[in-house]
């Protein structure tokens, strides 16, 4: 007998002069807990936020971390028909890329699909805030119209509690927040906190299912703002179709009523710093790192930390006040690669912007060292061996 | 940092009229290039430049134009998709293609799309777009809107006007409207070497914005040969649509055997994919060949011949798109494994151990301080 499909239903209620939207979900597989469970999003500054008249964007992260858990999923709510079409594709192609991870093409059958749209006139947008290099770039070049007419009409900002610091440390959270005040100051934008316990859900199916919840974040604001603007992670040439979140992705997490753009995916990080380097007091606040104890400080040594100072480095900004310490050489010999997918991350985000702005000088010089010396695809030979002796043994049989 | 010098570019719609659309690209020294789309229906050319803005912007950006001042209207959809497409293939090819700034004249944010309003499809012969129209009309897309027409563009390869009469019958029998849209781009240069024909493909779907709501398109290259060897197209988002009309891209992630598999129901489209792909480069041809019988299905009359089994030693894996599909019609392989089966098992492998030793003799280089840092 085949599994049966999760469902889902939706509720709306007002909580301590917030708004809270409740998932429910039945049936659930137990990887991901009890059979029946709720996730909530809530919006505790913003009152009266009703659900859209389509719960697409509610859908399209649930329905990744459904792919992962190897189940279908019924919505007991409407969707409209170019979001269905929209979470196809994106189920098809993670299927395809990574069948050992999504390992279903999900089947997501909605209780009915309506025709969904919003008037063009209609383009306020509502960003996404990490306090980060992409998002603080993003905010400032379309808050202040540095982009022309092709600025987006942003007017409110979103940081979610629930991702980067988990839901039940709020004191993290709101240390991470309060280092952000000075970009959404700049930005003349009000700043909204939702928070979830997505994460609880076999950790959310977590990167790839990065960009559709942050949808799913902004979609809570819906009801006033047609756009919601993501930030590139990495640029459009860097080799991450399979393991994070490419702006083809993002844009499927769009439907008939909410739009998500991928900003910022044309510029490498260099060129983000050099964009932001006429408003040093945002630099000085930028929140980069994942692996420190403190949320709201850079620990200044890990691999994001060491990427960013290089990147400050490459775009002539020395010893920004975002990290308590200056670079150290030290800091660029630690730096060790478990394969060669995430030293090519670090070549094409830092090594190439180095490389074309011929920047020399002994920190340069470190990290073309260490670069050379990691080895192509080592896991890969054994994979690749044992590949081979697989094909020649099914050959011999046939 | 010195300031790049003032190049702005003027596009002209020369004739938005009755069935056609002629633009003039005017560049700095005043020099003028142009192409035309043509309908065959007669229907008036909408009021919005996005369709052929599309168009004109790659070889502005080939000629390095700072900025293209738009004589028309536009939507605001539009200008920053289109801006950042530009932006995209700068930061790929900074020497090749400039981030050119687009200006229009009038920026309008008219009404959006009709939601109601039916899809048109754009199909080449090929088997890709044949399998996009498949999919879509034949409810294997769930959500997808409904079909009601189908575009077929000529004058962007060889000899791809042949068959049309044959192909608006069987497009008719199947309920839908067929339009043929004819341009000179081809033969005037503006299909762009390394960003494709899709800007030509996009401003032919924009030409009939007023009566559909969007328009499809068949991904050339899967996600795979992207993970392999990354390029700025396929990880592009519909950076064509506008806030009228999207036109979107489908398909990407079905290998050739099941793409097959799906069309086979459709003789005539099966035919003509045949013949289209008879008069495409060889490794097309090879790889059809391949997945035909990897997909277990009878060979056509029609077409080519059916492959020896050797045939699968001389795919030419430089092209990662090729080197992806060979790979998936491996995996994909349903019919019994024989010599043909085991010939491609041998030329993956073979350049699987190519792709290694490169890559090792590479590291070698650079650690000895001979070649560039790697990884590239």
């Amino acid at each position: 007998m085949s599994d049966p499909p999760i469902q889902l239903w939706f509720e709306s209620s007002a909580v301590d002069g917030g708004s809270e939207h409740r998932v429910i979900l039945e049936d659930a597989p137990p990887v991901l807990g009890a059979a029946r469970q709720s996730v909530f999003w809530r919006a505790p500054e913003v009152a009266k936020l009703d659900l859209p008249p389509t719960v697409d964007s509610y859908v399209c992260g649930l329905a990744l971390i459904a792919a992962k858990a190897d189940r279908d999923l019924v919505v007991h709510a409407p969707m409209s028909r170019i979001g269905l079409f929209n979470l196809s594709q994106l189920l098809a192609i993670r299927h395809a890329l990574a069948p050992y991870k999504f390992r279903r093409n999900c089947r997501v059958q909605p209780q009915r699909i309506v025709d969904a749209c919003r008037p063009a006139k209609d383009n306020r947008a509502v960003a996404a805030m990490s306090g980060g290099l992409d998002s603080t770039f993003t905010v400032i070049r379309h808050a202040l119209k540095l982009g022309g007419p092709a600025s987006h009409n942003l007017s409110a900002l979103v940081m979610v509690h629930g991702f980067d610091a988990a839901v039940e440390r709020p004191e993290d959270f709101a240390l991470m927040r309060q280092r952000a005040a000075p970009i959404t100051c700049r930005a003349g934008l009000p700043l909204y906190t939702v928070v979830t316990d997505i994460k609880k859900l076999d950790n959310a199916a977590w990167p790839e299912s990065a960009i559709p919840l942050t949808a799913n974040a902004l979609a809570m604001f819906s009801a006033d703002h047609g756009f919601g603007v993501v930030s590139a992670g990495a640029p459009y040439n860097v080799l991450r179709m399979g393991l994070s979140h490419p702006p083809v992705f993002d844009s499927m997490a769009s439907n008939g009523h909410f739009t998500v753009i991928t900003d910022g995916g044309a510029f490498g990080r260099a060129d983000k710093i050099e964009a932001l380097k006429p408003f040093p007091e945002l630099l000085d606040r930028l929140k980069v790192c994942w692996e420190g104890s403190d949320p709201a400080r850079n620990c200044g040594r890990c691999k994001k930390c060491v990427l960013t100072r290089l990147n400050l480095l490459t775009a002539g900004v020395d010893n920004c006040r975002c990290f308590e310490q200056p670079l150290d050489l030290s800091m660029i010999h630690q730096l060790r690669w478990r394969s060669t997918y995430e030293a090519r991350d670090f070549f094409t985000l830092c090594w190439n912007e180095m490389e074309r702005r011929g920047r020399t000088g002994p920190e340069a010089a470190a990290l073309r060292k260490i670069l050379s010396r990691v080895p192509p695809a080592r896991p890969e030979i054994a994979l690749w061996t044992r590949r081979q002796l697989r094909r020649l043994g099914k050959a011999m049989r046939f | 940092m010195a300031m790049p010098l003032d190049r702005t570019g003027h596009l002209e719609i020369a004739r938005a009229g009755e069935g056609g659309w002629d633009a003039r690209l005017i560049l700095p020294d005043r020099r003028r290039h142009g192409f035309e789309l043509n309908w065959d229906d007669g229907h008036s050319a909408p009021d919005l430049a996005d369709g052929l803005v599309a168009a004109v912007l790659p070889r502005a950006m080939r000629h390095r134009l700072t900025a293209l001042q738009v004589h028309g209207r536009m939507t605001r959809g539009a200008v920053w998709r289109l801006t950042e497409f530009a932006r995209v293939w700068n930061s790929w090819l900074p020497n090749t293609w400039a981030a050119t700034e687009i200006l229009p004249d009038e920026i309008g944010d008219n009404s959006g799309s009709n939601p109601a309003a039916p899809a048109l499809v754009a199909w080449s012969g090929g088997l890709a777009s044949a399998h996009t129209l498949v999919r879509l009309i034949d409810g294997l897309a769930p959500g997808a809107p409904v079909v009601a027409g189908v575009i077929r563009l000529t004058g962007l390869r060889a000899r791809d006007d042949r068959g049309i009469e044959q192909a608006r019958r069987a497009v008719q029998s199947m309920g839908l409207a067929f339009h043929v849209v004819s341009t000179n781009a081809l033969t005037n240069g503006w299909v762009d070497g390394g960003i494709g024909r899709l800007p030509i493909v996009a401003a032919a779907l924009h030409a009939f914005c007023d009566r559909y709501s969007c328009g499809f398109h068949a991904r050339s290259t899967p996600f795979q040969a992207h993970r392999l060897y990354p390029r700025p197209g396929p990880a592009l988002p519909d950076l064509f649509s506008s806030s009228h009309f999207a036109v979107r891209a489908d398909g990407g992630f079905v290998s050739m055997p099941r793409q097959l598999s799906d069309v086979w129901r459709c003789p005539f489209l099966v035919d003509e994919a045949w013949q289209v792909m008879a008069a495409r480069p060889h490794a097309d041809r090879l790889l059809m060949l391949l997945a035909n019988r990897a997909a277990g299905l009878r060979p056509r009359t029609t077409g080519p011949a059916q492959p020896g089994p050797w045939c699968a030693l001389r795919l030419p894996m430089r092209d990662p798109a090729v080197a992806a599909e060979s790979e998936a019609i491996f995996l994909n392989w349903r019919t019994k494994r024989r010599w043909t089966w085991v010939c491609l098992a041998a030329r993956l492998s073979l350049h699987r151990f190519a792709v290694m030793a490169r890559d090792h003799a590479r590291w070698l280089l650079a650690m000895a301080r001979l070649g560039k840092v790697y990884p590239r």
